[in-house]
């Protein structure tokens, strides 16, 4: 044994024999402890390694299993099990997580329902942006030039879903076939009779890959800021658009949750509603147990402060007052059921109310206006000049381009600003029906348990009156564009001029006072007719004209609307600065952000690109030619 | 760490002929006469510095003051421009440490970046950067924190220090036709991976172990004692091994989750409004307080005084406002309903789960109640066996090289 050890000069031939001579010395111990190190064959399993295709953006059934397996991994952590692979992949798992948690920290501090949407768009175009920039403005140009895929992804024998190229000295080029490689050197131009020519190949593929990954790095600090800000300034309008559809859709179900629906997200709303209507029971049940009644009163209050309506708020005060006395506990609790369900029912009306004709056909105003006008077909410089042009200018600028049109041209613009101009005025029409009907069923309903039957319906019809107010507003705006465009057809320029100009509110008052008086409710009525179509709207003016009404003249405006220049003027300057990118603020912030930042970036990158794969000091690119038979060097 | 053993007697200068020629040798195909090797002339065009570095070279772990670790970060921190420039021509030698490194630069360019995208709205704009700002100051510094609240609690009660580094010589290919690689140093944290540990650099005075057996356990015995084992074991390294990687595995996966509240903590601080006046006075403060000579003063006070006053001028702006943002925070101010207790939330879960991960780590990581044999109490018959085992070892060892 000594001797054949003697032979050997290798360190290792020694250390292997240790177990051996100790065995030969009868030591048990050691035998035992070496035996499964030095004597147990390594059974050799056969790879199962497979490329698979990447995605531009991270599929989420994949997202979804990479949380799942992150909780996984962290729960096993926990108990110090675990390898490299799987802790580092925590991290990408926390990072996502805590950045959602950013963005719902930031969005609790955001005002409007917008700011806050914005925060989670923020956080998704953030990651958005980490994915695409080298997934498509990397890999795309470079597989593109050169053929190599540097987003090729692998699952490795355990199931590790890997990037290929991530480490250049362990690169599984046995997963691809020659055939691939092959394809990739056709497109590199590597000679085709040369030695080793996969090798030569793979060489190739791995500078271009450790190029792309170098300029990754040095690119993606810039690139993510700059990629997601202009992303999430572009979403905005469709974030918009997207909240107006959910918050009108949340609050129909709000609606048909107070009608007493059984549809699932009415239900879920009403036993919310009816949760939190338990807890406040019970507290208000404890208060009666102490005798508190000026707890119950300042419950009662608090609980009456929530109702938007001030007309309500006004109405029910009387008896909000006196259940403070009461001592009776059947008498309060029940007057908090019907409080509590007249709440429910006045914000789901109001609710619907913002979400529909406040918010929704807020938000479109500008288009369906910008809309008119392009139907209008008035050149860019008369736009130009309607944007920068007097109030007074206004609407002699429009008659001008009218009066200059064919009446056949004219009529086929009547058609069309008819069509675009309806469709706000239907929906505002439509959203009213549901309020009226709502307002006097279940709201009148639950007005009616506290306050009685008389004193309810005087009050719904103040609310009906006043949340109306928004329709006439729109209808009057929309449909006086449509009118004085309908009574413009062969009259003279004066005249479309003043039906143009319309009504403006501000001076509505004194201007519809003295028509009153020159020539009485006749001539009143001819004036109001001029600009509104509404018999509804005209009846409403001149009642508050007529008897001087003046708790009504703050609403005068919103009947009358937005004149037809005001609306059409508006459209030219937003279409103006549109243009212009909006304004001078956000073209200066595009300009920064977009063009600079992000044109030098993409120049650069592109320019980097393009310099892939070409030889250097570290890349000779020396190829040895295979030698062919009958092409050997002569002897 | 394994140093080359030669004995062969000769001088520096003479050693690297001997590369050199190993390497004419190996060309042509004579590397089994190696008296050739030891007759050769000198060669004056060699460069002797690289070729004693090889020699020289080994893997270390480096001591852990600040001075050496300062050094450290700022040598990997300009490595960083000759990583990207060989990067990007596509060194065949980059490798996935140098890639790692460069995913520093858009971790802390990132940040920096987005809000001077905020910025770039103008004068509009000017709070919401100033806040976006601060935010990425203090979302680096959770960050750090995240770490160190891991680290040094976990150095201080088990002797682990997940900080420690060491110097990597990473051999690459070789170009030349000499057969000799070039080399290349990087800086690891010895506790890095927990597959693949690198447990030999902590083996004490390995030169000396065949003379006093016990020294090349100091910093297991060490590590024991301080995970709570108060005897001297056989062979501590074998004891604390495993419970070392238990507590690398735990702690990464600590500092990923405790980055989650620390960064919202972060955030929340940053949201808060006094930070909105931030900078609006430090200008004037500055000129006033650092700038400004004091009449009646030496020059050398003047200096002292304006020092002085730069200190606390930074002091007045950004201490303060981090104080008051921690107060509005915690108070819940400017906020409503639910969002008013945010601040307790953050501030409390971060303490929490710095407790939790701590409390779980240290526990795991203890050997108190781990059943081990105390060597002292059995030295006869455990002496015994370790001597013929080591005499058994060497004499092979011996006999074999003779």
């Amino acid at each position: 044994m000594v001797n054949s050890l003697s032979q050997n000069n290798n360190i290792n031939s020694a250390r292997y024999s240790v177990p051996t001579t100790i065995l030969n010395n009868n030591s048990q111990y050691m035998s035992d402890l070496f035996k499964n190190f030095y004597f147990v064959k390594p059974t050799a399993i056969p790879p199962k390694g497979h490329l698979i295709k990447g995605t531009m953006i991270p599929r989420p059934g994949d997202v979804f299993k990479e949380y799942c397996s992150a909780a996984k991994t962290f729960y096993k952590a926990l108990k110090g099990e675990g390898g490299d692979y799987e802790i580092g992949k925590l991290n990408d798992s926390a990072i996502g997580i805590g950045s959602l948690g950013i963005a719902s920290l930031l969005a609790s501090k955001a005002t409007t329902p917008m700011a806050k949407a914005m925060e989670f768009v923020g956080f998704g175009t953030w990651f958005l942006a980490m994915s695409v920039w080298p997934k498509f403005f990397i890999g795309k140009p470079v597989k593109m030039l050169t053929g190599v895929d540097i987003n090729q992804e692998y699952v490795d024998s355990q199931g590790r879903r890997k990037r290929f190229f991530q480490d250049p000295q362990y690169l599984p080029w046995d997963l691809m076939s020659d055939e691939q490689i092959n394809k990739v050197g056709n497109k590199l131009r590597i000679p085709e009779n040369i030695e080793n020519r996969r090798e030569a190949i793979q060489d190739k593929m791995k500078q271009i890959a450790t190029q792309s990954n170098t300029l990754w790095m040095l690119t993606a600090g810039f690139s993510t800021p700059i990629l997601s800000s202009l992303m999430a300034d572009k979403l905005r309008d469709p974030v918009k658009k997207l909240l107006n559809i959910v918050n009108t859709g949340l609050a129909k179900f709000k609606l048909s949750a107070v009608n007493g629906s059984r549809d699932l997200i009415s239900s879920l709303i009403n036993k919310v509603s009816n949760m939190k209507s338990s807890a406040g029971e019970k507290k208000l049940g404890n208060l009666l147990a102490e005798g508190n009644s000026a707890g119950i009163k300042e419950f009662f209050t608090g609980l009456s402060d929530k109702l938007t309506s001030n007309e309500v708020k006004t109405a029910i005060s009387e008896k909000i007052s006196d259940i403070g006395n009461s001592t009776k506990k059947e008498e309060v609790l029940g007057l908090y059921k019907k409080l509590t369900g007249l709440l429910k029912a006045d914000q789901a009306l109001y609710g619907y109310h913002k979400a529909t004709l406040v918010n929704g056909i807020g938000n479109s105003w500008a288009d369906v206006s910008k809309n008119i006008l392009k139907a209008l077909k008035m050149p860019k410089d008369l736009i130009k000049k309607l944007a920068d042009a007097n109030v007074d200018k206004r609407a002699d600028i429009i008659s001008q381009h009218l009066h200059s049109m064919k009446p056949e041209e004219l009529a086929e613009v009547v058609h069309k600003v008819t069509k675009v101009a309806g469709k706000p005025v239907n929906q505002a029409k439509s959203a009213q029906g549901i309020i009226s009907t709502f307002i006097q069923k279940p709201f009148k309903r639950a007005l009616e348990s506290i306050i009685g039957n008389d004193n309810a319906v005087n009050i719904a019809g103040k609310v009906e009156n006043s949340l109306g107010n928004r329709v006439l507003d729109i209808e009057s705006s929309f449909d006086g564009v449509v009118h004085a465009l309908k009574n413009s057809k062969g009259k003279s320029m004066k005249v479309v001029t003043r039906l143009l100009g319309g009504i403006k509110s501000s001076d509505a008052l004194t201007e519809l006072t003295e028509v009153m008086k020159k020539g009485g409710e006749k001539a009143l009525r001819n004036r109001l007719g001029e600009s509104l179509t509404s018999k509804k709207t005209i009846d409403k003016i001149i009642d508050v004209i007529k008897n001087q009404d003046s708790s009504q003249f703050k609403s005068l405006g919103k009947w009358l609307g937005q004149t037809p220049q005001d609306l059409i003027a508006d459209a030219a300057r937003d279409t103006v600065t549109y243009n212009n990118w909006l304004t001078l603020k956000y073209r200066s912030w595009f300009q920064k952000v977009g063009l600079i930042g992000g044109g030098v970036l993409l120049g650069l990158t592109l320019f980097t690109i393009l310099r892939m794969g070409k030889s250097n000091n570290y890349n000779p690119d020396v190829y040895k030619s295979k030698e062919v038979a009958g092409n050997e060097p002569s002897k | 760490m394994i140093k080359t053993d030669r004995t062969n007697n000769l001088s520096p200068s003479q050693q690297n002929i001997y590369f050199k020629k190993l390497a004419a040798d190996l060309k042509a195909n004579k590397a089994n006469q190696p008296e050739a090797v030891k007759t050769c002339e000198m060669d004056v065009s060699l460069d002797s510095k690289i070729y004693d570095s090889i020699n020289k070279a080994h893997d270390e772990i480096l001591p852990t003051d600040i001075k050496t670790k300062t050094r450290v970060n700022i040598t990997q921190a300009l490595s960083l421009p000759e990583y990207a420039v060989r990067g990007l021509k596509g060194d065949p030698d980059a490798n996935f440490f140098e890639f790692l490194q460069l995913a520093k630069i858009p971790y802390y360019v990132g940040g920096p970046i987005l809000a001077l995208c905020f910025a770039a709205g103008g004068d509009a704009a000017k709070a919401i950067t100033r806040q976006k700002a601060v935010g990425v100051g203090l979302f680096y510094l959770a960050a750090m924190l995240a770490s160190k609240a891991i680290n040094v609690p976990v150095k201080m009660f088990t002797g682990v220090d997940l900080d420690q580094s060491y110097k990597k010589i990473v051999r690459l290919r070789t170009k030349s036709p000499d057969g000799l690689s070039p080399m290349r140093k990087e800086y690891h944290k010895v506790f890095e991976s927990t597959d693949f540990t690198y447990f030999d650099l902590l083996r004490h005075g390995e030169d000396k172990a065949a003379h006093n057996h016990r020294i090349i356990n100091k910093n297991f015995n060490d590590i024991a004692k301080k995970m709570g084992i108060n005897h001297n074991l056989n062979d501590s390294d074998s004891t604390v091994k495993p419970n070392v990687k238990k507590l690398i595995i735990m702690s990464r996966a600590w500092k990923y989750a405790l980055t989650i509240p620390y960064a919202a903590l972060a955030i929340g601080l940053s949201m808060q409004d006094s930070w909105k006046n931030l900078g609006n006075q430090l200008k004037n403060d500055f000129v006033r307080n650092a700038l400004t000579s004091k009449q009646g003063m030496s020059p050398l006070e003047n200096t002292w005084f304006r020092i002085k006053g730069a200190g606390l001028t930074l002091k007045g702006q950004f201490w303060n406002t981090l104080k008051n943002s921690v107060k509005d925070f915690w108070n819940g101010t400017g906020a409503k309903g639910i969002t008013k207790y945010y601040g307790k939330a953050a501030v409390i879960s971060a303490i929490t789960a710095t407790l939790l991960a701590n409390w779980s780590i240290l526990r795991a990581g203890s050997l108190k109640d781990k059943k081990s044999v105390d060597v002292s109490k059995f030295p006869d018959a455990i002496q015994e066996k370790r001597k013929n085992l080591m005499k058994n070892a060497f004499d092979i060892v011996g006999k074999s090289r003779a």
